[in-house]
């Protein structure tokens, strides 16, 4: 049991401050908590709370047996002072004997908060005034916020359910005795009613079951900023004129020896297609290459009955091809927008997914023609869930895309990896989708049409290999591939003898770190070269790209990223569509423009809610939110004090205390923050006679659009990137194209061109109200009254319409 | 075939362009331009600012969408001779410069000036005359003479090639050589119009001719004194920092191509001096780097050879890779 010491008398005449028996028992949790990171895991927990409180009364008993400080000689004095250092280094010397005793290695962290229970021992040693009392609660209050990211024993819970109640009640008194104190006649509340408090709260938290890395669940609900130009001087960029290109397509792209239901029935483009131009065509059977002779119209009509090996165009891909085709044709007239994205980009678009292998040809497991009726859930408003039945919707901010399908020929809707809703306007008959493989709606019976938008909601994270907590977005556990489909390559030796040189045992844990890592090696083994084949006659392409060539195209390292941790038994599959990344974006519709080159193919592998994570194997492409905002920083911060286990189990208590922290901390309030303060450095810059309004105002705008995660990138200029597309632009009065005239004229114009002061400090007034960062962060649509509302480059949060 | 027209007699009224401010006359040749060949506002202000940026102007595509109206009304605008040379493989050199013919009756030589000697001449399919009636241009196009039997003859001030090839059909036609591409100042593409635009223009055909369509662009513009524009584009001001941008964006284009390829100093002069005439189109005496960005893929598609679809590429990389200036003390 916790040992409750009596009240510490200490003499008010000197000034000290008595510790009551609550403020006693809240010192010793703190320093148990200490204790308990210090401990492995092996090691019961009780060991923590018995040590804990035991260093917290052996500090109590010298405060009141020594004199003090200044009192006595200098022997007193001396000897005082041992025996305050030693109470103030037995949690760090604690810590040394354990981890010496029962080995193993304490981390920076460990000294760190043991240091910080040394401090407190320190205090309750030393005679400390009521102020650094108070100091040393605070400081055990760190210490619980800590532990309830590292706890993984059943009693760290319940002591943090312990230290919750007992804080809250102390608070609760000291309020209750000032209010005594000011008002006659007032029974102050008694540490003994907390007795039963206590009691209530700890079935309560019992009763309601160990949350189960309820830390990782809530750092995967922290925000992240939302912009992709951040890495990414790609981001944003582009020409293009996006419908007008959809529009004046005209020419046949659609070709090949194979038929299909989409051979020949169109000049639009299929991904089959796409995956042949950029990466050349399959080798063709004999037998197919035979069938491959120009037909009349009339025998067409003949052939209609779909020959054996029809059904296998686009829904397997070989990783054995010819290599990329150069492009020597004359240039034509046929429309590259496959796709318009408006939304945050770099983004997946998923169109294709296998999950069998051969040795050569990734293919489906399921049969193509047998494509299952998907459990359609309406949600509202022509809404429909697309992921896993059951699994909840994110109640965090997710993302907001809407993709017009151009001249893309595909049945399959592209929507982004990890899409939980999405919605068609007017198009909410269950009857009309149909599921060719898991997250892959697609319609019943025909292929897109043309001009369909599809919005779109979701959060398309993933693992690239850079995230340094990369479980954070995503479900605590992974799936075992016990479904997976048998790939027929049986006991490969050569994959254990690889995995073993880079250190990642087959019997690591089944942990997100273990995915990053195998995920960073690959991307850090093989050289991207777009252009290399693997020879035909190679019987296990995978195989030959990681031993042997080391060098290929992006579905060699996607099919080796999926072998090989399909191989540590997690369930992967490889997939393939479009990555988005922006390069090419209309100035016009400002939607970004999907084309042939952003053929993609990557891995995803399926957590344990059932969702398929996209992961990021090829060497220089990127994903989008993997730990670049200032809240995955702060969170991986704090993670990363003290490592933690994915079935570590935390209070309610303090999950709720360090969300609110870290929530309030990131996520409301350090915009607001950061846009005070620049707003207040423009208006000290606004009041200076010496400097330009116009320029003040610029630097205010683009220090707003870095605070909303949206920067201008350097390559893009002033216009581009924050003049709306829309509105009343010819009128040189208008706010923005005012303001951006009159700041061109400043910038490039003339010597003279800033006398005009007053003149320009009212157009940087009424730029400076336009600009706000809720319109920077793409929240609202701005606009005057009666006009048209703006849509401005970047904003990335538009709730499709 | 080589057919000459007068520029359209002004009428006495309509010397409205006479003295105005240059930016103001500027826009409204832009407004009328743009009237003479609808819907397709783009092209007519890249084919102004060729003009006024004294460039040369390419216009590639298929035939029937506007390419001999937007020459004539560039003629128009110019204010003096229009020619129009229809290129065959058996066009002569001198069918297009001309030549000395001698004259029994006053038993001396006379110069028959071709349709080289026009304010603006529009060769049409440029790329169905051969290399040699091609080259023929040239000294025309770059020095704004033309040398005949030794004797050198001086071109009009404002001399201005419109010349238009189908890039659809190749055979036979003989390709511009890279020297001959040079010579010229942007080349440009104008599509088919969109549908209002079309029924408009059958609209339109129905009231008035099928090749007078811009008669509802309003008056005639008189009185342009295209030298004096062409000046005035000259001194729009180009910040030290935007033709650093201009020089490092080609630069790049060069590194990205090899070295040995991308645009010459003197596509870069032209590339300023269309920068300069589109911000003056846009009511600016200074260039931004907007402009220089805008008119990049005119100025530079027709000194890069490349598929189109590669250009774009190069560009936007070459564009994404240098930082904008901004601001009067930089980026």
């Amino acid at each position: 049991m916790i040992p409750m010491p009596s009240v510490v008398e200490v003499d008010p005449r000197k000034g000290h401050a008595p510790l009551s028996p609550l403020e006693t028992f809240i010192f010793a949790i703190g320093i148990s908590f200490q204790q308990l990171t210090a401990l492995p895991e092996s090691l019961s927990g009780w060991w923590a709370i018995g040590t804990g409180s035991a260093a917290t009364l052996l500090a109590i008993l010298a405060a009141r047996w020594m004199p003090r400080w200044g009192a006595g000689g200098w022997r007193t004095r001396l000897g005082h002072g041992l025996v305050v250092a030693t109470i103030a280094l037995l949690p760090a010397l604690g810590t040394l004997l354990i981890v010496s005793l029962l080995g193993g290695a304490p981390g920076p962290e460990a000294f760190l908060l043991a240091s910080t229970a040394g401090a407190v021992l320190l205090l309750l040693t030393s005679h400390a005034a009521a102020g650094e009392y108070r100091f040393a609660l605070a400081a055990s209050s760190f210490l619980f916020v800590l532990s309830t990211i590292v706890v993984a024993h059943p009693a760290a819970a319940l002591l943090q359910t312990v230290y919750a109640g007992a804080a809250s009640c102390w608070l609760a008194i000291r309020r209750e005795s000032r209010s005594a104190a000011e008002t006659r006649g007032f029974t102050p509340l008694r540490a003994t009613l907390l007795i039963p408090v206590l009691a209530v709260a700890i079935v309560v938290a019992a009763g309601s079951g160990a949350i189960r890395d309820a830390a990782r669940a809530v750092a995967g609900f922290m925000p992240f900023s939302g912009g992709d130009s951040w890495n990414d001087p790609w981001a944003n960029d582009g020409i293009g004129d996006g419908e007008n290109l959809v529009a004046g397509q005209k020419d046949a792209s659609s070709s090949g020896p194979v038929d299909s239901e989409l051979f020949l029935t169109s000049d639009r483009p299929s991904l089959y297609d796409l995956w042949n131009d950029q990466y050349g065509d399959p080798p063709q059977s004999k037998e197919k290459q035979e069938r491959a002779v120009a037909l009349d119209a009339s025998e067409v009509r003949d052939s209609e009955g779909k020959t054996a090996d029809s059904d296998h165009a686009g829904r397997e891909f070989s990783t054995v091809r010819s290599g990329r085709r150069r492009t020597d044709k004359p240039a034509d007239l046929a429309a590259r927008t496959l796709l318009t994205v408006d939304g945050p980009t770099p983004i997946l678009l998923r169109l294709e997914a296998f999950d069998r292998y051969d040795g050569r040809t990734w293919s489906t497991s399921a049969d193509p023609r047998a494509d299952r009726r998907p459990t359609i859930e309406l949600l509202g408003g022509d809404w429909i869930r697309v992921g896993p039945a059951g699994a909840p919707l994110p109640a965090d901010d997710p993302e907001h895309h809407a993709v017009t399908v151009g001249t893309l020929e595909s049945p399959v809707l592209p929507l982004p990896t990890r899409t939980e809703r999405m919605r068609i306007p007017r198009v909410a008959d269950p009857a009309m989708f149909r599921l060719p493989a898991e997250e892959l709606p697609a319609l019943a019976r025909s292929t897109v049409p043309a001009g369909t938008t599809v919005s779109v909601v979701s959060r398309p994270e993933g693992i690239d290999g850079r995230d340094p907590e990369p479980g954070l977005p995503f479900a605590p556990a992974l799936l075992r591939h016990g479904e997976t489909p048998d790939d027929g390559g049986g006991e490969q030796a050569w994959l254990d003898a690889l995995l073993h040189a880079w250190g990642i045992g087959t019997a690591g844990k089944p942990d997100w770190r273990t995915v990053a890592a195998v995920v960073a090696r690959v991307r850090r083994h093989a050289e991207l070269d777009p252009s290399a084949v693997v020879s035909p006659g190679s019987p296990d392409t995978v195989e030959h790209f990681l031993t042997v060539s080391r060098r290929g195209p992006d579905y060699q390292f996607a099919g080796a990223t999926t072998l090989i941790l399909r191989h540590l038994g997690f369930r992967t599959r490889l997939a393939s569509g479009f990555d988005v990344s922006g390069a090419r974006r209309d100035p016009r519709s400002r939607r970004v423009i999907a084309a042939a080159e952003d053929v993609h193919v990557w891995a995803e592998i399926q957590d344990a809610s059932g969702r398929w994570i996209p992961l990021q194997a090829t060497p220089g492409r990127r994903l989008r939110g993997s730990g670049m905002s200032l809240a995955r920083w702060l969170a991986v911060l704090l993670l990363r004090i003290v490592p933690t286990t994915p079935h570590s189990a935390v209070g309610l208590a303090g999950v709720v205390a360090s969300a609110l922290m870290v929530g309030a901390l990131t996520r409301w309030r350090w915009r607001r923050w950061a846009d005070g303060a620049v707003t207040a450095l423009w208006r000290f810059e606004m009041g200076r006679a010496s400097g330009c309004p116009l320029e003040a105002t610029w630097r205010l705008v683009e220090r707003r659009a870095w605070i909303a995660g949206n920067p201008r990138p350097a390559h893009e200029t002033v216009r581009r990137w924050y003049l709306p597309a829309c509105g009343p632009l010819d009128g040189g009065e208008h706010a923005p194209a005012g303001f951006i005239r009159a700041f061109e004229a400043v910038s490039y114009g003339g010597p003279d061109a800033c006398r005009d002061r007053a003149g320009h400090r009212r157009i940087a007034l009424a730029a400076e109200r336009f600009w706000t960062l809720e319109v920077l962060l793409g929240r609202v649509t701005a606009g005057p009254a009666g006009k048209p509302s703006f849509s401005l480059p970047f904003l990335c949060r538009r709730t499709p319409t | 075939m080589t057919t000459f027209q007068p520029a359209a007699a002004p009428p006495a009224d309509h010397a409205v362009f006479v003295g105005s401010p240059p930016l103001e006359t500027i826009s409204r040749m832009r407004r009328w331009l743009r009237a003479a060949l609808r819907g397709k506002d783009e092209v007519c202000d890249l084919a102004l600012a060729c003009l006024l940026a004294g460039g040369h102007l390419l216009i590639e595509d298929a035939p029937g969408l506007g390419k001999t109206t937007l020459a004539k009304a560039l003629a128009v605008l110019a204010g003096g001779r229009f020619a129009r040379v229809q290129c065959t493989p058996d066009l002569l050199p001198s069918d297009v410069t001309g030549f000395t013919l001698y004259n029994q009756q006053s038993r001396q030589f006379e110069f028959h000036a071709g349709p080289v000697f026009a304010d603006v001449l529009l060769a049409d399919e440029i790329n169905r005359a051969t290399p040699r009636t091609q080259s023929a241009l040239l000294e025309a196009m770059a020095e704004r003479q033309v040398t005949i039997d030794g004797k050198p003859h001086p071109l009009p001030g404002h001399f201005f090639v419109v010349a238009t090839q189908n890039p659809l059909e190749h055979l036979g036609t003989y390709p511009l050589p890279e020297a001959q591409l040079d010579r010229f100042g942007i080349r440009l593409r104008i599509g088919y119009p969109a549908r209002g635009d079309e029924v408009e223009l059958l609209r339109m055909a129905r009231s008035v001719g099928p090749e007078d369509g811009h008669g509802e662009a309003g008056s005639l513009p008189t009185g342009i004194e295209l030298d004096r524009l062409q000046r005035f584009v000259a001194g729009v001001a180009v910040a030290e920092r935007v033709a650093a941008y201009l020089v490092d964006v080609g630069r790049e284009l060069r590194a990205r191509l090899g070295g040995d390829r991308g645009p010459s100093p003197r596509g870069l002069l032209v590339w300023q001096r269309v920068a300069q005439a589109w911000g003056a189109i846009e009511g600016r005496e200074h260039v931004t780097p907007d402009d220089v960005r805008h008119v990049a893929a005119p100025v530079l598609g027709v000194r890069i050879d490349l598929p189109k679809r590669e250009f774009d590429g190069l560009l936007d990389a070459a564009l994404a890779a240098i930082a904008v200036p901004v601001g009067r003390q930089g980026a």
